[in-house]
C-alpha cells in the first residue's frame, strides 16, 4: 500500500465493501484494476482510479457492461457529482461538475474543495458538521465558478465511512439552482410587489371605505339635522306659513292650521297668504317689507276660516337659496289675544291705579294740611296763653299774690305740658306719614349736648339729680338736624331724670366709635325690666302706665328719638337692670346722610310711605319763596 | 321811641304782644291781615313788624311782594309754626327786609329779646 494513499481508495479496495458491491451487482463484475496516474479524463471512472493507485488487477467479467451503465449514468448525468477525499480534496467528478464550474481538471484535482465556496458558505458548511452528525446531507449553498461568479446549488452529501466507521471521504451531488433561486427570487419580489400592492390597495380601500363613513355619518347628520329642523317647524308652538314671492301659501305647520280653524293643510296650500287676513292692505305692506327689507316685526289681525278675527305678532323673514334669490317668505305667529286682553287689563288697572294713586295724594295733601292747621290751631292757642301767664309772673301786669303766683305756675306747666303732647303728636304724624322735615347743619356736638344738659338743669335740679357730660376730646363735626338730634338727646335725659332717684348722677357720653358717634346718656335709676326694653321704643307704649301718669309723658319720646335716628341710618337700643339703671345708646354715622329725608321713608318701622313732593304743605314758607 | 306793628289774625295773640310791647315801652299798632297791614304800613309807618306766616287772604309772599314798592320798609320778624332751613331762611332774608324768625309758641322773653335785639336804641 503507497503511503499517502487516501482513505477512499483503501476504502474501495476493500475486499469486503466489494464483495458487497460484487453482491448488489449479481456478483457479475471482475476485478477492478486501479491505475496509479491522473485521469485522462472522467469518462475514465473511479474504476481507473482505484487501479491507477493501487497497480492491483480487476477482473471486469459480470462487471463490464454495468460499470459502463454506471460511468455513461456518471457521464451523463445533469447534475454535478463530485468525490472528495477524507482531507476533503476533490478526487473524482463528472462532466457536468466541470461545466458547471467552468472549471477542469487542473482546476479540481486534488484541490481542497473548499476553494469551490465562498468562504462564509464554507463555513456554515463547517459549522453544520456535515462529516460527524451522518451519511446524508441536504444543503443550499453557492459556489464560485472560476470566473469568480457565485452561482447558486442544492447540494445532497453522502458522507463515506469505512468499516471502523471512519469518514473517509464523501460524495456530493450538486445541481445548479441559480436559475431557480432567481426564479424564486423574482418570485418574490413579485410576490414582494404583489403584497405591497395588496397592502397599498388595502389601505386605499380602508381610507375610502373611512371617508364613505364619514360621507355616510355627515349625510345621517344632515339627514338627522333636517329631519329635526322639519319636526321642530312641525311641532312648533308658533304658527308658521311658509309663502312664495308670489303670495301663495307653500307650507302650514299643525299650529296654523289649529290656530285659523282649519282641518287640513289641503284647503289652504295654494291659496294667497292675503286670505288670512283682517286688514288687506296692512298684508301687503308686510310682504314688502320682507321680501324688500329682509324681514319684519310687527302685529296683524289675522281672520280664521270662521271669519273670526285675533290679534296675532308676527314675525316674518325671507329665505334665499345660494345666488341670494328669494325662494320664499317664512312667516312665524303667536296668538297675543290673551296677551292684549293682559295689556287691556294692565292698562286699565294701571289707570285705577293712578287715579287711586292721585287720591293717596290728594288725601296726603289733606293730612299734611290738617296736621299744619292742627299745629297752627292748637300751638297758636298755648302761645297766648303761655304768654299771659309769663307776664303775670314777670309782674308785668302788676303785683300779685304767692297763691296767684302758684296758681299760675300750675297753668304754665301744664300748658308746658300740653304744648309737648301737641308737638309730640305731630312730630309721630309726620314720622309716621314721612313728612318729618330734617334741616340739615353742621354741628359741634360738644356744643350741642352742652345746650341739652344747660336745657335739662332745670328739671334735674328740681329732682336733685346731677348732670354730668363726659364727650371724648375729638369728635368730627356732624351734619345733622341739631334739632332733632337735641330732641332725641332731651328726650333720653328727660326719661333718665324722670326714673332717677334723687341724689343721684345722670352721665351724657359721646365717642367714636369706628364709623360712628356712640351717644350715651346713663342713670341709675330704677331700671327697665328685660321684656319691656324693645317695647318702649314703640309708640304710646309706657313701661308702667299708673307710675308714668306720675312722671307724666304719653309714650312718644322713644318712638320719635326712634324714627329720628333711624332715619339718620343710626340705631337705638337700651341696657338695664333692675335697681341698677339703664344706659340708652344710639348711633349716628359720621359721614352725613344727605338724603335723610328719602332714607328716613324707607325706614320699615311707620309703614306710610309718601311722595316726596308732597311731604311738605302749602303752608310752609318754601311757598312763599318759590311761587 | 321805636315803633312797632304786630300783624296777626288771632286777636288774642295780638293783643297780648300788643300789651307785651307797649309794656316794654313802644309804640304799638295791630294789624288783623295782609291788606289791613299793608295799609296801617304806610299811615303808621313802623319800625318793627312781627307779621304772622299763615293768615287768611294775602299769603306772606304776597305781602313781601307788596312792601317792596313801599316808601315805608320796617324789619320784618316772621312768626311761625314752622321751622326753617338754611336755604329757606337765606330766600326769605333776601326777599325783603326780614330780618329774624320766632317759631309758635314762643316764651315770652325770646320774643322781647328777639325784638329788642333789632330794634333802635
Amino acid at each position: 500500500m503507497n503511503k499517502g494513499e487516501p482513505e477512499i481508495v483503501k476504502f474501495l479496495r476493500d475486499e469486503e465493501r466489494l464483495g458487497k458491491l460484487h453482491s448488489k451487482l449479481q456478483s457479475n463484475c471482475k476485478e477492478l484494476e486501479i491505475l496509479d496516474k491522473p485521469l485522462e479524463n472522467t469518462s475514465d471512472d473511479m474504476i481507473n482510479v482505484i487501479k491507477n493507485d493501487t497497480g492491483r488487477k480487476i477482473e471486469y467479467s459480470e462487471l463490464d457492461g454495468l460499470e459502463e451503465k454506471y460511468k455513461t449514468i456518471f457521464e451523463t448525468s445533469a447534475v454535478a457529482i463530485t468525490l472528495t477525499d477524507e482531507n476533503e480534496r476533490i478526487i473524482l467528478w463528472n462532466k457536468y461538475t466541470e461545466n458547471l464550474l467552468g472549471m477542469n481538471k487542473n482546476d479540481l484535482y486534488m484541490k481542497p474543495v473548499e476553494l469551490l465556496y465562498p468562504p462564509e458558505e464554507w463555513r456554515r458548511i463547517r459549522s453544520e458538521n456535515v462529516r460527524q452528525k451522518g451519511m446524508q446531507h441536504h444543503l443550499e449553498t453557492k459556489m464560485i465558478r472560476k470566473n469568480n461568479e457565485l452561482i447558486d446549488v442544492d447540494i445532497s452529501l453522502s458522507v463515506l465511512k469505512n468499516h471502523k466507521g471512519r469518514v473517509i471521504g464523501s460524495v456530493g451531488v450538486v445541481r445548479d439552482i441559480t436559475q431557480r433561486k432567481m426564479m424564486e427570487l423574482e418570485l418574490q419580489i413579485a410576490h414582494e410587489k404583489l403584497e405591497q400592492r395588496v397592502k397599498e390597495r388595502t389601505a386605499e380601500i380602508l381610507k375610502s371605505n373611512e371617508l364613505l363613513k364619514q360621507e355616510i355619518n355627515e349625510r345621517k347628520k344632515a339627514e338627522w339635522n333636517l329631519k329635526i329642523k322639519d319636526s321642530a317647524i312641525a311641532s312648533s308652538i308658533n304658527a308658521i306659513v311658509f309663502v312664495d314671492p308670489t303670495g301663495a301659501v307653500t307650507y302650514v305647520n299643525p299650529s296654523f292650521l289649529n290656530m285659523w280653524g282649519y282641518d287640513s293643510e289641503e284647503e289652504i296650500l295654494g291659496k294667497p297668504a292675503v286670505n288670512f287676513w283682517h286688514r288687506k292692505g296692512r298684508y301687503t305692506e308686510v310682504m314688502n317689507a320682507t321680501f324688500n327689507k329682509s324681514g319684519w316685526v310687527g302685529e296683524l289681525v289675522a281672520e280664521k276660516r270662521d271669519g273670526a278675527l285675533f290679534d296675532a305678532q308676527l314675525s316674518a323673514n325671507v329665505v334665499k337659496d345660494e345666488e341670494n334669490n328669494p325662494i320664499c317668505m317664512m312667516a312665524s305667529f303667536i296668538d297675543i289675544t290673551a296677551r292684549k286682553k293682559a295689556e287691556e287689563k294692565l292698562r286699565k288697572s294701571q289707570m285705577r291705579i293712578e287715579q287711586q294713586n292721585i287720591q293717596l295724594k290728594k288725601l296726603d295733601k289733606l293730612k299734611s294740611n290738617f296736621l299744619n292747621i292742627t299745629s297752627h290751631e292748637l300751638r297758636t292757642p298755648m302761645c297766648s296763653m303761655k304768654g299771659y301767664v309769663q307776664m303775670l309772673l314777670k309782674k308785668t301786669l302788676g303785683d300779685i299774690t304767692e297763691e296767684q303766683k302758684r296758681g299760675l305756675m300750675v297753668i304754665l306747666r301744664n300748658v308746658d305740658r300740653l304744648d309737648n303732647l301737641i308737638r309730640d303728636i305731630l312730630d309721630i304724624s309726620r314720622l309716621e306719614s314721612g313728612t318729618m322735615k330734617f334741616i340739615t347743619e353742621i354741628t359741634d356736638i360738644h356744643k350741642m349736648i352742652g345746650e341739652v344738659a344747660e336745657t335739662m338743669r332745670l328739671s334735674a335740679d328740681l329732682k336733685h339729680v346731677q348732670i354730668n357730660e363726659e364727650i371724648e376730646g375729638k369728635l368730627p363735626k356732624l351734619i345733622i338736624d341739631q334739632e332733632r338730634i337735641k330732641q332725641v338727646l332731651i328726650n333720653l335725659v328727660n326719661n333718665a331724670i324722670k326714673f332717677s332717684s334723687d341724689g343721684t348722677v345722670i352721665v351724657i357720653k359721646a365717642k367714636k366709635e369706628e364709623e360712628n358717634i356712640l351717644f350715651e346718656v346713663q342713670d341709675f335709676g330704677r331700671g327697665i325690666p328685660r321684656d319691656k326694653q324693645k317695647k318702649i321704643f314703640e309708640t304710646f307704649y309706657q313701661v308702667d302706665y299708673n307710675m308714668d301718669r306720675t312722671f307724666g309723658g304719653a309714650g312718644l319720646g322713644l318712638a320719635i328719638s326712634r324714627g329720628i335716628v333711624l332715619a339718620y341710618g343710626g340705631s337705638i337700643w337700651v341696657e338695664s337692670k333692675l335697681g341698677k339703671g339703664s344706659t340708652f345708646r344710639f348711633t349716628l354715622p359720621v359721614k352725613s346722610v344727605k338724603d335723610v329725608e328719602d332714607r328716613f321713608r324707607e325706614v320699615d318701622v311707620f309703614m306710610v310711605e309718601t311722595d316726596s313732593e308732597e311731604k311738605e304743605n302749602n303752608l310752609r314758607m318754601e311757598e312763599y319763596v318759590n311761587n | 321811641m321805636n315803633k312797632i306793628l304786630i300783624v296777626d289774625d288771632e286777636q288774642d295773640l295780638r293783643e297780648m304782644i300788643n300789651l307785651m310791647m307797649a309794656k316794654e315801652g313802644y309804640e304799638t299798632e295791630m294789624a288783623q291781615d295782609g291788606i289791613d297791614f299793608l295799609k296801617k304800613n304806610d299811615n303808621f309807618q313802623p319800625d318793627i313788624v312781627t307779621l304772622d306766616v299763615m293768615m287768611p287772604g294775602l299769603t306772606t309772599k304776597d305781602i313781601l311782594e307788596e312792601l317792596k314798592d313801599k316808601y315805608n320798609k320796617p324789619k320784618i320778624i316772621l312768626l311761625t309754626v314752622v321751622r326753617f332751613s338754611d336755604e329757606e331762611k337765606e330766600k326769605l332774608f333776601k326777599m325783603g327786609n326780614v330780618v329774624d324768625y320766632i317759631t309758635k309758641p314762643f316764651d315770652f322773653d325770646e320774643l322781647v329779646t328777639t325784638i329788642k335785639d333789632n330794634s333802635f336804641d
